[in-house]
C-alpha cells in the first residue's frame, strides 16, 4: 500500500483518475476534505468519546492493567480487536454507493455483531451524538443527516415492524462514523484509518484519566503504536462485513461485567 | 465469490454459497453432502428422532435412558470417531426440530480433539445448522472443543428460531492439552455463532421454500424407517447441499439472507471469536493465564428462569472477581510471570524461544509460588487460591432484551464443568439430565 500516495490524494484512491487530469477545482475540494478529516478526528468534536474507557476501567479494576506497560498490551489488543470487529462496517457504510436503507442494514447487523451489552450502547451513545452534531457541523450533507436521524427516531418508537428497513436505525457508532465520512466525499481508507486513530486515542487518553499513564507517556504511546495501528488497518480494511469476528474475548467478557463495578469514572 | 453476486436463481445460490463456504475455508474437493442430520418431531405426544442420518466421520448415538423418563427430551450424542477430528476433516449437520414443545439435547461424549494438521493450511472444520419450529426447544451443550499444537480449527453454527422457539447453546474450548503445558499453541481457532428469529412473512416474500436443503425432502425415504434409535449411518444416501450459509453474503446486506429461508430472518446475534497469532500479542499473552472460554446463548420461553438464575450468579461472580484483594492478587501474579518470562529469555536467550512463549500462559497454582518465595512482594501460597478463578459477564439480545448472552473464561475446564452443571440445574426438568455432571 502506497501510504505517501494516500496522503497526497485520497481522491485518487477512489476513482483512480490520474492527478494532472483533475482540475483546480477538485484540487481544493480535496484540501478542503483533509480539513474536515482533521476536524472529525480531533478531541475537540464534542462527540462525547471521553465518557468511555473500552473496556480499560473495567480491566484495571479486574488487576489485569496496572502500568504503561500493561496500557500499552491493552490498547495494541483493543486495536486489533476494533479493526477485526468494526473496521468492515465503517469500511460498507463509508463506501459512496451506499443508500439510507443499506445504512440501516448494516446497523442492525451491528447490533447482532456487538453481543457485549457494554460495547454496544457505548457505540450507540457515540453514534447518535456524531450524528446530531453532524447535522449542524456539516450543512453541505444536512438533508442525507436528517434522513438518518429520522431512521433512529423510527427506532425509538417501538411499533412492531416486520423488515428490518422498516424497523429504522440504532445509531451505531461505527457506521455513523463511515457513512459521515462517505457522505462528505471522503475515502473509505480514510475512514478506516481516522477509525483506528480515534480507538487509539480514545484508550489512551482514558488511560491518562485512570491515572494509569501520564499525559506525556500517552503522546509517547500514540506515537509508538502508529505504526501497528497501521499494520492493523493493512491487514484489516476493506473486508466485507461478513468477515467481522472478535479477537479478544478477556477484554470482551471484563468489558461486559463494566456495569457491575461498584465505583467507575467511565460510562463503559 | 464473484459467482454468488451474479447468481440469481436463490438454490443456485446455495450450492455456491456453500462451495465457497468450502473454498474460502481451504478445503478442496468438498464434497455437497452433509455429514449428519437430525429431525427430531412429536409423535404420539412424545418428542422422536424421526430421521438421524451419519456417515464417517461422525456416528450419532440416541441412548434411550439418559433423561428420566418424566421428561419428554431427546437425547443425542454426536461422536466423532476417535473423539476428535482430523485436519483435513469437515463435519456437517443439519439439526430441525419440531414445534409442539419438541425438546432434544444434542452433546458430544467428551471434549472433541483438534488435531495437528498432516500438510500445512489444512484445517478442520465443523458446521451445523437448526431450525427450531414454533414452541420447540434445542439444547446444544457440548464438551469444549481443544485443540492440539499448530491444529487449525473453524468453525460455523448458524440458529433460525421460529416464534416461541427456545435455544440453549453451550459453546466452549480450552487452551489445548493443560496438563502436558502444551497452552494456547494452536494456529487458529475460530468459532462463528449465528442466531436468527424467523419473523411473518410479508405478502410479496411469502414463497414455498426450496427444498434442496431442506432436510424434509431428502429424508422422505428414510421416514419409513420409523425412531431412529440406532443412529447408524443410512444406507439410502441422501445427498443434500452442504447448506453454504457461510455468513452475509455480499450482494445482499440483508442479515440471514445466507442461511437462505424465504421468510425474512432478523438477527439476534451474530458473533464470532477468531484466535489467531496477529498483528499485535500472541494468543497465550491475550489470554493472560486463563485456559477456558465459553459462551452461553439462552433465548425463548423456556429459558427464562435459568437467564434470571444466570443473570444473578454472574453478578456474584463479577463482584468476586473483582475485589480489590483478588484483583491485587491478580496483578501480582501477572508481574510475577512476566519477570520469570524475563529470566527465562536471558538465560534460554538463544534456545526455543516457542517454549518461553508458551510457558508465559502458565500461572498455575503451582508455579506462582513455587520458585520466588524468597521475593518479599507479600505473595504467600494463600495468594494463590485468591487468584480469580473465572470471569463471567452477561448481555441481553433479542428484540426487548428477552435472551441473554453469557460470556465465560476461566483457568480450569473444572470450574466451567462446575459453572455450569450448577446452572443447568434449573433447567433439568426440561432437559432431563445434566450432560456435564459425570465424568469428564
Amino acid at each position: 500500500m502506497d501510504h505517501a500516495k494516500q496522503n497526497k490524494d485520497p481522491e485518487e484512491e477512489e476513482d483512480g483518475e490520474p492527478r494532472k487530469e483533475q482540475d483546480v477545482h477538485t484540487g481544493r475540494r480535496s484540501v478542503m476534505q483533509e480539513w474536515s478529516t482533521w476536524q472529525l478526528i480531533d478531541s475537540i468534536l464534542p462527540t462525547g468519546g471521553f465518557a468511555h474507557s473500552y473496556g480499560l476501567e473495567a480491566a484495571t479494576q479486574a488487576g489485569l492493567v496496572y502500568d504503561a506497560s500493561t496500557v500499552s498490551t491493552f490498547a495494541v489488543t483493543t486495536l486489533e480487536n476494533a479493526g477485526a470487529l468494526l473496521l468492515p462496517f465503517v469500511c460498507s457504510a463509508s463506501k459512496q454507493t451506499t443508500t439510507t436503507e443499506d445504512w440501516i442494514l448494516l446497523d442492525s447487523e451491528l447490533h447482532a455483531v456487538l453481543t457485549n451489552h457494554v460495547a454496544r450502547a457505548a457505540s450507540l451513545s457515540q453514534g447518535k451524538a456524531l450524528i446530531r452534531l453532524a447535522s449542524s457541523v456539516f450543512p453541505e450533507i444536512t438533508d442525507e443527516v436528517k434522513s438518518m436521524r429520522a431512521c433512529i427516531q423510527e427506532k425509538n418508537n417501538k411499533k412492531k415492524k416486520t423488515t428490518a428497513a422498516a424497523r429504522g436505525a440504532h445509531g451505531h457508532h461505527a457506521i455513523v462514523f463511515g457513512r459521515l465520512f462517505g457522505l462528505l466525499g471522503l475515502d473509505s481508507l480514510t475512514a478506516q484509518r481516522a477509525f483506528l486513530f480515534l480507538s487509539l486515542r480514545d484508550v489512551l487518553s482514558a488511560a491518562t484519566r485512570l491515572n494509569l499513564v501520564g499525559p506525556m507517556e500517552a503522546a509517547l504511546l500514540q506515537h509508538r503504536h502508529a505504526s501497528l495501528a497501521e499494520a492493523v488497518l493493512v491487514k484489516y480494511a476493506n473486508r466485507g462485513v461478513e468477515d467481522a469476528y472478535q479477537t479478544a474475548p478477556l477484554l470482551d467478557t471484563l468489558q461486559g461485567a463494566h456495569n457491575l463495578l461498584f465505583s467507575r469514572l467511565f460510562c463503559s | 465469490m464473484a459467482s454468488i453476486l451474479d447468481a440469481s436463481d436463490s438454490s443456485e445460490k446455495k450450492q455456491l454459497t456453500g462451495a465457497s463456504f468450502r473454498h474460502r475455508r481451504g478445503e478442496e474437493g468438498g464434497e455437497g453432502a452433509l455429514t449428519g442430520m437430525i429431525r427430531v418431531e412429536k409423535v404420539l405426544g412424545r418428542s422422536v428422532a424421526t430421521t438421524v442420518y451419519a456417515r464417517y466421520p461422525l456416528k450419532y448415538l440416541l441412548p434411550s435412558k439418559v433423561a428420566s423418563s418424566r421428561v419428554d427430551c431427546v437425547w443425542i450424542y454426536a461422536i466423532s470417531y476417535g473423539g476428535g477430528i482430523l485436519s483435513n476433516d469437515a463435519i456437517s449437520q443439519a439439526v430441525e426440530v419440531g414445534g409442539d414443545g419438541c425438546s432434544v439435547v444434542i452433546t458430544t461424549q467428551s471434549s472433541t480433539k483438534i488435531y495437528k494438521p498432516r500438510m500445512p493450511g489444512d484445517m478442520a472444520q465443523q458446521f451445523l445448522r437448526a431450525r427450531v419450529a414454533e414452541n420447540g426447544f434445542l439444547a446444544l451443550l457440548p464438551h469444549p472443543i481443544t485443540c492440539f499444537r499448530a491444529s487449525r480449527y473453524v468453525q460455523l453454527q448458524e440458529f433460525v428460531l421460529a416464534l416461541d422457539a427456545s435455544l440453549l447453546l453451550v459453546d466452549w474450548f480450552t487452551s489445548g492439552r493443560i496438563d502436558s503445558g502444551e497452552t494456547w499453541d494452536f494456529e487458529l481457532y475460530r468459532s462463528t455463532n449465528h442466531v436468527f428469529l424467523e419473523e411473518e412473512a410479508e405478502a410479496e416474500e411469502a414463497q414455498e421454500e426450496e427444498s434442496p436443503e431442506n432436510p424434509k425432502a431428502g429424508s422422505e425415504a428414510q421416514e419409513s424407517e420409523g425412531q431412529g434409535s440406532g443412529g447408524g449411518s443410512v444406507a439410502s444416501v441422501v445427498t443434500l447441499d452442504s447448506a453454504g450459509g457461510s455468513g452475509r453474503s455480499k450482494s445482499q446486506l440483508q442479515p440471514g439472507h445466507s442461511s437462505s429461508r424465504s421468510r425474512s430472518c432478523r438477527p439476534l446475534l451474530l458473533d464470532c471469536v477468531h484466535l489467531e497469532n496477529g498483528v499485535g500479542l500472541s494468543i497465550a499473552e491475550r489470554m493472560a493465564g486463563f485456559h477456558v472460554m465459553a459462551m452461553v446463548v439462552l433465548y425463548g420461553p423456556r429459558l427464562q428462569e435459568l437467564r434470571k438464575n444466570m443473570e444473578s450468579k454472574v453478578e456474584e461472580m463479577t463482584k468476586q472477581a473483582f475485589n480489590r484483594r483478588i484483583s491485587s492478587a491478580f496483578t501480582a501474579s501477572l508481574k510475577k510471570e512476566k519477570e520469570k518470562n524475563h529470566r527465562h529469555h536471558h538465560h534460554h536467550h538463544n534456545n526455543n524461544p516457542a517454549a518461553a512463549a508458551t510457558e508465559s500462559s502458565l500461572p498455575t497454582a503451582a508455579t506462582s509460588d513455587g520458585d520466588h518465595g524468597s521475593h518479599g512482594d507479600g505473595v504467600s501460597s494463600n495468594c494463590a487460591s485468591q487468584l480469580p478463578l473465572i470471569f463471567a459477564s452477561c448481555s441481553p439480545i433479542g428484540v426487548s432484551d428477552e435472551g441473554l448472552v453469557v460470556r465465560i473464561i476461566a483457568r480450569s475446564t473444572e470450574t466451567v464443568y462446575d459453572f455450569l452443571t450448577e446452572q443447568l440445574a434449573t433447567v433439568v426438568s426440561l432437559i432431563g439430565a445434566c450432560p456435564y455432571s459425570s465424568s469428564r
